[in-house]
């Protein structure tokens, strides 16, 4: 289980960054450095994220940003 | 003659739909067939075992068989990797079947769509996969049914040759769970 941050478009960052939503990862960032972090976005499960050209995605996803 | 074939397989990937797999035709030529394979997505947590696997006229059926038992995982996997550089989105329809949580609700039935570029280390893993979206992660007691479910994985910023896989997790199950696969396609 990591701690992290996510903003609006669910794009992640390390813990503690200021104003912005932390949530609880289970498995998939543990060996995750916060530089790699910052290459991921991450979807909760029960959210949904609707990318650029309209495609929505429902959580738990993680994909690259 | 090798230029011949080269250009053979050039135009054979021009004319591919994306398509994985469509109501029992695994695109061969593409992905070399689809696969059950013992690959472990949570170290010792999970055991690698491959789901039983079965191959119908229109469908793939994998299994996670074991009732009562620690958890486990494998994965539905194709046998070539696939560039998937010029798609956005990886799709799956599929019909399911969760066997439900047979011990005080501490068991579970799971399964992901999965891009990663190596086949090993735990696939659960960000620093195995390149995007994963977990389907389902069924813990109630009764089982849980769906029929053509579709599941799209945004795979927008994956580049290059990708094994794409249904990864299967169980543990203390209360029946065996089925997933019935139907289609698996990429979509530009």
């Amino acid at each position: 289980m990591k701690t992290i941050c996510i903003d609006d478009d669910f794009a992640c960052y390390p813990a503690g960054t200021a104003g912005m939503r932390e949530v609880s990862v289970e498995l998939y960032l543990d060996d995750c450095t916060d530089e790699q972090l910052t290459e991921l976005r991450f979807v909760p499960a029960g959210e949904s994220w609707t990318r650029p050209d309209g495609v929505v995605f429902h959580g738990e996803m993680l994909s690259r940003r | 003659m090798n230029a011949l074939l080269g250009y053979l397989a050039a135009c054979l990937r021009q004319a591919w739909s994306g398509k994985l797999y469509d109501a029992g035709d695994e695109f061969t030529d593409i992905t070399g067939g689809w696969q059950a394979r013992a690959w472990t997505g949570n170290g010792s947590i999970w055991n690698a075992v491959a789901p039983g696997f079965a191959k119908n006229a229109s469908s793939m059926v994998a299994t996670m068989p074991d009732k009562y038992t620690s958890g486990k995982s494998g994965v539905i996997e194709i046998r070539n990797n696939v560039d998937l550089t010029a798609y956005r989105t990886l799709h799956l329809r599929l019909d399911f079947n969760l066997g439900g949580s047979g011990w005080n609700e501490d068991g579970y039935s799971r399964f992901y769509l999965v891009t990663a570029p190596v086949r090993s280390g735990n696939w659960t893993s960000s620093s195995v996969f390149s995007a994963l979206l977990q389907c389902e992660n069924h813990r109630a007691n009764s089982n849980w049914a769906a029929t053509n479910r579709e599941y799209s994985l945004d795979i927008s910023g994956v580049a290059g040759a990708q094994d794409v896989f249904v990864g299967c997790a169980w543990a203390y199950q209360l029946n065996a769970s089925t997933l019935t696969i139907k289609e698996v396609w990429l979509e530009k």
